[in-house]
Formats: C-alpha cells, sequence, structure tokens
C-alpha cells in the first residue's frame, strides 16, 4: 500500500474507531491508543528530550483526547486533531518548567547573520551520513523553538500552515526558524566529527544509515 | 503498635463534597499496605510539634485535620517533608505515619487526633505548616480553617466546608472543594475542578487548558488565558460571572442562563456551535475558536469582556 | 570568486556565496531558485552546505517512532475507568457503591441514581402538588423520603457540630433547597428548557453529596 492510500485506509479506521469511542467502547479506545502511542510518545519525546517526561506527557495527551472525544466533529483528520493536542500538552509542560518560551514571532529575522565559512578543507567535505542515535541527541540538544519546529516539520511532517497555528508564529517564521534549525544542526553534528567513509547514494552501511534524500 | 489495613489509591483527587480526605484515599484500586504509626510527632518547645521525614521526590502526601485550623503547604526543592503543627491545646494531637516505615517515605500522612471529645470547637483545632517536595501530590481535609497551598505540581485534593482555600502554582490536577468558603487559584496550569456552594471562585492569571468551576450562589471571576483545544465550564446558579478573555486568544463561546443576562462585549464571528447542544443565549468564535468556553448560569449575570 | 588569504583559507564569503545563502530556505522549500543548483556546481563549499542540509532533512524523515513503555495504556485505562469514560468489567457498579457499610452514603447514592433515572426518562413536574407550598419537590415519593430522612438525621448530628460548620452546612443547605425550589417552579411552566433541567438535578445531586458529608462528619469522633 502506498503512503497516500495508507493514510486514507487510517483515516477510515480511526473514524470508526472515533465513533465507537464516543460510545464509550473500551476496544475502540484501546486500538486508537495502539494505532497512535507511538507517533504521540516519539513527539513528546523529541520536544522535550527526556524519556521520562515523554511518558507522563504521553499520559496526559492520551487522557485528554479521551475525554474530549465526545466534542471531535470531524473537520479535521483525527490524526491532525490528535498531534494538536499533543503539541499543546507539551507546549504547556515547557511553558511550566520555565523554560523559554517558544514564540517564534518575537525573533527578528531582519538582521539574519549569513551563514558563517570558515573556509578549509574539511567543509567542503559531506557529512554522508548519520547515524539515528547521533541524530536523536542532537535534535535534543536544540533550542525548545528551533527543535519545536524541526520535530514538527522535518520529523512528524506537519505543513508550514499548519506549524503556525500550533505554535502561534506567522508562516514565514516557521520557514525560517526550520531553515536555522536545520543549520544549527548541521553544525552540531560536523562539530562531532562523525564523519563516515563517502558511499554511494542509496547504499546503506552496516548501521541501516542511508546517505540518499528520501524527499 | 496499632496495625490497620488501608486501601491507599493511586489517584488523589477529591471531586465530591462529603467524603474525608481519609477515607477518600481509601480508593478503588486494590492496593493494601499496613500503615505502622510512627507515633506522635517529637515534641517541640510548647505544644508546638515538630517532625522532618526523607522521602522520594514525588512522595504522596495526605493530612486530615477534622477539627480545622490553618494549614499551610508549599513545596521546596528537597525530598524532605518537613511539618510544624501547633494544636490549640493538649486536648488534641498529631498522628503521623509513613509508607514504609523506615527508608524514604513513599507516603506520609498526618491525621489530628482529639483526646478530649468534650472539648469546645476552639480548644481543638490544629495548625498545620508543612514543607514538601514541589513533585509530591497532595490530599487534604480540613472543614474549618483556611488552606493555602504553594508550588506544587502533583495532584492536589482539597476539601473544606468553612474555610477558604487558595492554590498558587499548582501544576497538577487540583481538585478543591469547599460549601462556604473562598476558593482561589492563581496561576494554575494543570487541570482545576473547584467546587463552592456559597463561596466566590477566583482564577488569576490560569494557564490550564482544562477547568470546570460551579458554584450555587457565589460568583466567579476568571482571569486567565483560553489554551488552543482547551475546555472550560464555569457554572454558576444565581451568583455572577465575570471573564475576562485576551483578544488574541482562540475561543468558541457558549454563554447561556435561564433567567439571567448575558453582556458579551468580545467582538465574536458567529459561527455553527462545534458541540452538540442547543443554541443559547451568545454564542460566537474569536479567532479560530480552538478553546472551548462554556459560561452558564440560573439567574446570574454573565459578563465576558476582553483583556489585552 | 572567492577570496583567499594567504593561508589558502577564503576570509569572507563572495557576493555570490551570499546571493546563495539567501536563496537557500526558499530553495529547499521547493520554490524555484535555479541560483542555487548552478552555484552549488561552481563552490564546493555551498555545494557542501546545500548536500548537508538536504541529508539532514531527510535524516530526520526518516527517523521512526520511539516505542512507548508497556506501562502507559495500564496508567491510561486505570484513569479512564477511574473517570468513568469507561467501564471495566471489574469496576463494581452502582449498586456495589450503594451497599458500602455508610448508610447514609448509599442513601444518597440511591437518591441520585434514583433522580438522574427520573430525569433521564423525560418525567414531568407539572403535577407537583408541592411547588406551591415551596416545599422541596420530588415526584417520586421514595426518594422524597430518602432526602428527607437524611435532612432529619443532619439535623440530630448538626447539634454537635463545629458552630462555624453547622453554619455553612446550614446556609448551603438553603442555598441549594432554593435553588431546587427555583427551578421547579420554573420548569411547571417550561418543563422542556434543558438548562433548567440541568441545574435542578445539579441542585439534588451536591444535596444529597452535602448531606452525606455533614453526616459523616458528625459521625465518630471527629468533634
Amino acid at each position: 500500500m502506498n503512503p497516500t492510500e495508507n493514510r486514507t485506509s487510517r483515516a477510515a479506521s480511526d473514524a470508526q474507531l472515533v465513533a465507537r469511542a464516543q460510545q464509550g467502547d473500551e476496544q475502540a479506545f484501546a486500538a486508537l491508543f495502539d494505532l497512535h502511542k507511538r507517533r504521540v510518545y516519539s513527539l513528546c519525546l523529541r520536544m522535550t528530550g527526556d524519556t521520562a517526561e515523554a511518558e507522563d506527557l504521553s499520559q496526559e495527551a492520551f487522557l485528554q483526547l479521551f475525554r474530549k472525544i465526545a466534542t471531535f466533529r470531524g473537520e479535521s483528520a483525527f490524526s491532525t486533531w490528535l498531534h494538536r493536542l499533543v503539541v499543546n500538552v507539551v507546549l504547556m509542560h515547557l511553558r511550566k518548567k520555565g523554560l523559554q518560551q517558544i514564540s517564534l514571532d518575537e525573533v527578528d529575522t531582519s538582521q539574519d547573520d549569513p551563514v558563517k565559512r570558515e573556509y578549509g578543507d574539511d567543509d567542503k567535505r559531506l557529512l554522508h551520513s548519520i547515524d539515528r542515535l547521533t541524530l536523536s541527541r542532537a535534535i535534543d540538544a536544540l533550542p525548545p523553538g528551533y527543535r519545536a519546529v524541526l520535530v514538527l516539520h522535518d520529523v512528524e511532517g506537519y505543513e508550514h500552515n499548519e506549524i503556525a497555528q500550533i505554535l502561534n508564529c506567522s508562516v514565514g517564521n516557521s520557514k525560517s526558524q526550520l531553515h536555522k534549525a536545520r543549520l544549527k544542526l548541521r553544525d552540531a553534528l560536523r562539530s562531532q566529527r562523525w564523519q563516515a567513509p563517502a558511499r554511494a547514494p542509496g547504499a546503506a552501511d552496516a548501521a541501516g544509515n542511508v546517505g540518499h534524500e528520501r524527499r | 503498635m496499632a496495625m490497620f489495613n488501608k486501601k491507599w489509591c493511586a489517584s488523589q483527587r477529591i471531586s465530591v463534597l462529603g467524603r474525608r480526605a481519609v477515607r477518600t484515599v481509601l480508593g478503588r484500586c486494590g492496593l493494601v499496605l499496613l500503615l505502622v504509626p510512627s507515633g506522635l510527632l517529637g515534641a517541640a518547645a510548647g505544644n508546638q510539634l515538630e517532625k522532618t521525614i526523607q522521602c522520594i521526590p514525588t512522595p504522596r502526601i495526605s493530612i486530615s485535620n477534622p477539627p480545622g485550623g490553618v494549614v499551610v503547604v508549599r513545596g521546596w526543592d528537597k525530598s524532605e517533608v518537613h511539618a510544624v503543627c501547633l494544636p490549640a491545646t493538649p486536648k488534641v494531637t498529631i498522628d503521623c505515619d509513613q509508607v514504609p516505615a523506615r527508608g524514604d517515605a513513599e507516603k506520609v500522612r498526618f491525621t489530628t487526633q482529639v483526646l478530649d471529645t468534650q472539648a469546645g470547637s476552639q480548644e481543638k483545632t490544629v495548625n498545620y505548616e508543612i514543607d514538601i517536595p514541589s513533585g509530591a501530590s497532595l490530599e487534604i481535609y480540613n472543614p474549618s480553617g483556611s488552606v493555602t497551598v504553594e508550588r506544587v505540581s502533583g495532584d492536589d485534593g482539597v476539601e473544606s466546608v468553612s474555610g477558604s482555600v487558595s492554590v498558587r502554582d499548582g501544576a497538577g490536577h487540583t481538585s478543591v472543594t469547599s460549601l462556604s468558603g473562598a476558593i482561589e487559584l492563581i496561576r494554575p496550569t494543570g487541570r482545576v475542578e473547584a467546587t463552592s456552594i456559597t463561596g466566590d471562585l477566583r482564577f488569576t492569571a490560569s494557564e490550564s487548558a482544562n477547568v470546570h468551576a460551579q458554584t450555587t450562589s457565589g460568583a466567579i471571576f476568571f482571569d486567565g488565558d483560553f489554551v488552543p483545544l482547551g475546555e472550560y465550564v464555569l457554572s454558576s446558579y444565581g451568583g455572577n460571572m465575570d471573564v475576562a478573555c485576551p483578544t488574541s486568544d482562540s475561543v468558541e463561546l457558549r454563554a447561556r442562563t435561564v433567567r439571567g443576562k448575558v453582556n458579551n462585549e468580545l467582538r465574536l464571528k458567529h459561527a455553527q456551535p462545534r458541540s452538540p447542544s442547543a443554541p443559547g443565549n451568545g454564542f460566537g468564535v474569536q479567532n479560530q475558536g480552538d478553546a472551548t468556553v462554556e459560561l452558564k448560569s440560573y439567574s446570574g449575570t454573565i459578563h465576558v469582556h476582553s483583556r489585552p | 570568486m572567492e577570496d583567499r588569504g594567504g593561508n589558502g583559507n577564503v576570509t569572507r564569503a563572495s557576493e555570490a556565496c551570499r546571493q546563495f545563502d539567501s536563496d537557500l530556505e526558499a530553495y529547499l522549500e521547493g520554490e524555484a531558485r535555479p541560483g542555487v543548483d548552478a552555484h552549488a556546481v561552481e563552490c564546493a563549499f555551498c555545494a557542501a552546505l546545500l548536500a548537508d542540509l538536504q541529508l539532514v532533512r531527510a535524516a530526520a524523515g526518516g527517523l521512526e517512532p520511539d516505542e512507548p513503555p508497556a506501562r502507559l495504556w495500564a496508567n491510561v485505562r486505570a484513569a479512564l475507568v477511574d473517570e468513568g469514560l469507561i467501564r471495566s468489567p471489574r469496576q463494581r457498579g452502582w449498586w456495589q457503591w450503594a451497599l458500602r457499610p455508610v448508610p447514609v452514603t448509599a442513601l444518597a447514592g440511591l437518591l441520585l441514581a434514583g433522580f438522574l433515572y427520573y430525569m433521564g426518562s423525560g418525567g414531568s413536574l407539572r403535577h407537583d402538588a408541592h411547588v406551591a407550598q415551596g416545599a422541596v419537590a420530588l415526584v417520586d415519593p421514595n426518594l422524597a423520603q430518602s432526602m428527607d430522612k437524611m435532612e432529619q438525621a443532619f439535623r440530630v448530628r448538626a447539634v454537635g457540630l463545629d458552630p462555624r460548620v453547622k453554619v455553612a452546612y446550614e446556609k448551603g443547605l438553603d442555598s441549594l433547597d432554593a435553588e431546587i425550589q427555583e427551578c421547579n417552579a420554573f420548569l411547571s411552566q417550561q418543563p422542556d428548557d434543558l438548562l433548567a433541567r440541568e441545574y435542578l438535578a445539579s441542585a439534588y445531586t451536591e444535596k444529597a453529596r452535602v448531606l452525606a458529608s455533614a453526616l459523616e462528619l458528625g459521625d465518630g469522633n471527629v468533634q
């Protein structure tokens, strides 16, 4: 099944399960949980960088979801509705912790510095591949605002107009913050000097890392 | 050594007026623990009693003070419970139980015990001042006298009859009931349920995404953020309601009353209601309508206005 | 052209590189920026930057979701059962709750269950003879009797309560009685008003619970 068919099929099963869950059907709750638990937990984990917090937030998100499920009217895809709820739960948590508020609209992008170039031979070398663990750690180390946009766009696949709604910013800010997040991530990965030998595009190494573009 | 079996429920919420904190924690989860009373608290100068208990960072704390008194609980960053208790007279004392009996406590319970049942009401009161780990969850039963809880990020359950209750910077699920006392919630970020029959309910700088507040003849004052996808239900029977809504917040507002009035100063777009219910006296959407706000009264006036 | 210093390292980006930087964000968003590809052919550094960012984007998109711990569903489920959103086969039915050793609470439970059943079945209060006399109006005589018994028990036990607490209970009950009376009177004229029915049901619920609370407080050795 291709991704589009997958999504359509998932949406249809979500709709049926939601209808049953709205009647208090326990099996429907369990099935919805099972279908979405990994994405919810991963979203919480990537946005907080902490497994204990991610577990607590996932629990809170599912509880809020099931409490509100009676009000879901189907105007948007259930998965979109769910993920917006999850992001709100995480953002509230980060605010509560006193972390710098993720307020992308306050960032002045008009005075951006150009990308630093400390030219040397090393800077011509490509990253080639990135292992999952290193990438996850590097994402966790990003500032909250950058991390949120990068996770929502590149990891979770949200569009900028959706991210703008979720994070209460403009589409332009979402795009510029994403670009900066990727640059920062690139710098972090390069500074760790993980570089692997060059491989042909499409070939995976022993760890399963792939060096070609998937999109 | 007195031994008794109790059930200690994993969920420490009191949402029903009418149960003591002790019985409330006798929940439905089926876990049976043996509580070994550690006896009376160590006596300090005069009537004041003081105790320090090492505990885990997220203990469950319960305070049962049926004769009433002033109760103040504050969260701090130590894995310790430090209690200072002041009985009015020697006719009343405090029991302190901890589980497990040795090592870092996971549960700590303070119970006021009346030694002389003939003593007058004022002779039996006990004031509590307790510092607990900020990650603790808390259960308080204090029928008369004020209760103040600050900076506790676990779940809070507070039950009072005539005393006022103030919860500040509560980050967990906060459930407060009082019969005639006023209830005040300052900067809550967790879920909130607040009920008073005749007392006022006041929310200041709320950041909670889920608020349910109900009073019969008291007034409700709400000043806070309406978080996207949040749910807010404020209900007053005869008392008035004053709700300040930031102009930047995205809300779907429904205000209904049987015999009262709705004064809405917000500029709302009128849209199809998302929640299935009968159309009310006032309905509209500000911005995208992400938060659901339901205001109800029987005969009170509902006043909704903007806040910059 | 690159501006190289004596050590062979470029000390500042060229104008072309600056333009590349300026266009890069839009290019990665899928907008047409032919200058980006063209410059990448000429400039190894910018080409490396472009390739790296494309790789970062792809790698992030390829991250598989993590598996949450198994206890997550157990915790969620327990909370849902606790809140009554789902019904567990192990959960006690309301009749078991009503048979708890506290008879007062059992009365409150039966009263509430009976009243809610009555309201849910669309019962009419139009013919209630008590409305005119301002008394608490319950059509079902069994429910009225249960509520009266609880009130009588409260009056007896209230003598021993702390005066502040006793006054609070009395004022609270008066307030709820007034609410019940008003709603009954209104519904006798407009029986289909859903909000009024909601308030009436809520008033009975709260009254039952307040009485149960008062009776528990007056029980035992607490005063």
